[in-house]
């Protein structure tokens, strides 16, 4: 794991030497963050920053270290296979999420540095919080695992809210500070400034046509920033960001100009594949992403830990479908979408669970969902000719469409 | 009036108090392809064969379902059930993972909001009375069923484990009040009962997190081996534990709810894995028939942990993979049977 991190700095530097870039500069960020892990004395708070802002650990000086992020990591960095087998090998059952069973077997190989206290919430599947569960047998520290209900009323906020409490007396616990609810103003202040850049990003992506960026570039940027929310650093980076997006190119570009424009439900194989070089080959740009609206919620100053409370209950992943639908509706209307991509990481229940309802509602509105079934971490299920020809036909299929 | 309910969380009593029958919804495998075009194929078999048997109209006439946000499939599943079934009444209510006080005052609150609704509903008026009555007859029945478990224990042979897995079945699906009447038919001729001369056969205790395949029971039983507890939705566990019948009754179903013998899903104390190792300890079981449901991420995480504690102890398990079709069966007779020699040899 430090050696992925240590990747990171030598890529960034690399990179950076040829003038700034947004990308280089976030995993350079990533990369120390990473390494201060290791550092001797460092405290380690293991948690997942998508469903629970890393705003709240800002103050203190712990390190918000997300496991499945990590996992994904050394997926990325080619390291899949050694922590996937040694999942296999303590006997995890092989359908279950394998963004936990990297997260797992890498945990079991010793490649993460220890946790100190867990905090993970009940919302988004049922595998995160059983890993959880198991890490806190090994490491024998604190386990907080905040419960999110179902609803987003004044019951809910509240009792999320005091959840939240106890994980921030906790960290003050840990980092030996007082407990004050204010230390949250400056990480908020630093995340809503970023949320106004992200923003940016997407008023200039909702542009027809729209900026061209590599890869799923935009939702790599969200996803891998979030596990900086709440950081000064993360503001020059956005800021670097949207000054590529803005010069990015509409006409033309190597894609040869837009053609189509997609909506991105749910994740990204964690791996190379040749999903986005295929899309480009026929002019598809990815213009939205379900995953970066999910961590778009502003965060309140004056109420900072029942703002976190609300921002955990905006999640349309852990009420009834209805309401993911309803929000995919609004974005195929606002960012005037031809198609709509589902990465469907094959043992995501929740994920994918009601994914036909979500394909057939939208088929009622003349628009095509396309299901990319493939896996997020597990490269050995991946073929790049059928995802090719599933590409291809379902460009087809948008254009006969009209 | 009968409503269906899927987990074992589903606060029942507010059903009865309502006047409704609730009804345990199980379905065989006979539907699962039915869901094809709706339903991801790679969730809970459950799940899956519910909804199929749903569509095809096979359960008893039902007035409304009433779910449990107990995992991703289930609310998934609500989803589903709202779109394709729009002339049956679906709740869904929210179920904590954890046990603090804050939890279970929610929980308690959202019984109570579901009591309010389901009245409204309904149109009838679920009254404190109508609902203490209505605790006190699934209390008796819980601590019945209770009874018959330590019974069948203190008496090895006499009751096959198949045969109360069939009865279990019934009684979950009628009034708690009838099956109480049948339960205690059946706790009278066992009292009558010697301890039948059964010739030595291992004792297992048998874990899922659903078990409806009596199949495979049968199975277990055939092979030589005797099911002496078990630790899944619709065995004991569902059984565990009394409401309070004093004081605020939402409260104290909110408590018997989280408090009660663990589901996987939940972070209790103890945690499920100490319950069931107690259950092993308790009943003398030699062995542990761990069925666990494909698909299912709370068995998928779990198996093997609990096969590494039962190690400790020297007790082999036995895990089998099952996704609530009958196909494969060959297999698993072998490897059951297998486990029935080994344990055998062990005596």
């Amino acid at each position: 794991m430090r050696k992925i991190y240590e990747g990171y700095l030598h890529y960034a530097s690399k990179k950076l030497a040829g003038g700034p870039n947004a990308r280089a500069l976030l995993y350079q960020e990533i990369g120390r963050l990473g390494l201060s892990a290791f550092e001797p004395g460092a405290k380690l708070v293991w948690t997942t920053s998508y469903a629970l802002p890393t705003v709240l650990y800002q103050p203190f000086n712990v390190v918000p270290f997300d496991f499945e992020f990590a996992g994904m990591f050394l997926v990325a960095g080619g390291r899949a296979a050694e922590s996937l087998a040694c999942s296999n090998r303590l006997g995890y059952a092989v359908d279950t999420c394998s963004v936990h069973r990297m997260a797992l077997g890498s945990q079991e190989l010793g490649l993460y540095p220890p946790a100190d206290l867990l905090v993970s919430t009940t919302d988004f599947c049922d595998g995160k919080p059983k890993c959880n569960e198991i890490f806190k047998e090994k490491y024998q520290v604190p386990f907080h695992l905040i419960d999110i209900p179902l609803d987003k009323d004044e019951s809910a906020l509240d009792y999320v809210e005091g959840q939240l409490r106890n994980v921030f007396t906790a960290l003050c616990e840990l980092s030996g500070k007082k407990e004050d609810e204010s230390l949250l103003i400056e990480p908020i202040r630093n995340y809503n400034r970023v949320l106004v850049l992200m923003d940016a990003v997407n008023k200039l992506r909702r542009q027809r046509p729209a900026p061209y960026l590599p890869g799923n570039r935009a939702y790599t940027m969200s996803m891998v920033a979030n596990i900086l929310f709440g950081r000064p650093e993360l503001i020059p980076i956005y800021e670097q960001f949207v000054k590529e997006v803005k010069e990015a190119p509409r006409e033309g570009g190597p894609d040869g100009g837009e053609q189509l424009r997609l909506l991105w439900l749910l994740a990204n194989p964690a791996y190379p594949t040749n999903i986005f070089d295929t899309f480009r080959e026929f002019g598809a740009r990815i213009v939205a992403e379900e995953l970066t609206f999910e961590l778009m919620h502003p965060l309140s100053e004056e109420k900072p830990l029942r703002s976190i409370a609300e921002w955990m209950l905006d999640s349309r992943f852990i009420r009834p479908v209805q309401e993911r639908i309803d929000a995919i509706l609004k974005w195929v209307n606002d960012y005037e979408i031809d198609g709509v991509v589902s990465f469907t990481h094959l043992p995501c229940r929740m994920g994918n669970g009601a994914l036909y309802l979500i394909k057939q509602t939208l088929s009622e509105k003349g628009i095509v969902l396309m299901d990319l079934e493939a896996d997020i971490c597990d490269a050995t299920t991946f073929s790049p000719n059928k995802m090719r020809t599933a590409i291809e036909n379902y460009v087809h299929m948008i254009r006969a469409h009209g | 009036m009968r409503f269906g309910w899927l987990c074992s969380y589903t606060p029942v009593e507010i059903l009865v108090a309502a006047g409704s029958i609730p009804t345990r919804l199980d379905a065989g495998d006979l539907f699962l392809s039915e869901t094809n075009p709706h339903i991801y194929q790679l969730m809970c078999p459950y799940v899956r064969a519910v909804f199929g048997a749903a569509q095809k109209e096979s359960f008893d006439p039902l007035d409304g379902v009433v779910f449990m946000k107990c995992c991703d499939a289930m609310l998934r599943l609500y989803d589903l059930w709202k779109a394709h079934l729009p002339n049956q009444k679906a709740y869904i209510l929210p179920l904590p993972k954890i046990q603090s006080r804050e939890a279970r005052e929610y929980f308690a609150d959202a019984i109570r909001r579901f009591s309010d609704s389901l009245g409204g509903d309904l149109g009838v008026s679920i009254t404190e009375d109508a609902l203490r009555k209505a605790v006190s007859d699934v209390n008796k029945l819980r601590s019945a069923v209770q009874r018959l478990y330590r019974l069948r224990l203190e008496k090895p042979g006499s009751m096959a484990y198949s045969r109360l897995r069939l009865l279990i079945r019934q009684w979950l699906s009628g009034s708690p009040a009838q099956a109480l009447r049948e339960v205690e038919k059946e706790l009278k001729d066992l009292e009558g009962k010697p301890a039948a001369p059964s010739p030595p056969s291992a004792r297992v205790l048998v874990a899922s997190s659903t078990l409806d395949q009596l199949q495979i029971i049968e199975m277990i039983e055939r092979a030589g081996m005797t099911v002496v507890a078990d630790d899944h939705c619709s065995g004991l566990r569902h059984f565990d534990g009394l409401v309070r019948e004093e004081g605020d009754l939402f409260l104290n179903l909110a408590d018997r709810y989280l408090m009660r013998w663990p589901c996987s899903r939940m972070q209790s104390d103890p945690s499920h894995f100490e319950r069931a190792i107690d259950e092993v300890d308790g009943s003398g079981a030699e062995g542990v028939i761990y069925v666990a449901l494909k698909y299912c991420d709370h068995s998928g995480f779990d198996a093997p942990r609990i096969q590494a504690q039962l190690k400790e102890k020297e007790i082999p398990m036995l895990y089998i993979e099952n996704d609530y079709t009958v196909s494969g069966l060959g297999q698993l007779k072998v490897r059951i049977e297998a486990f029935a020699e080994m344990l055998r040899e062990e005596l």
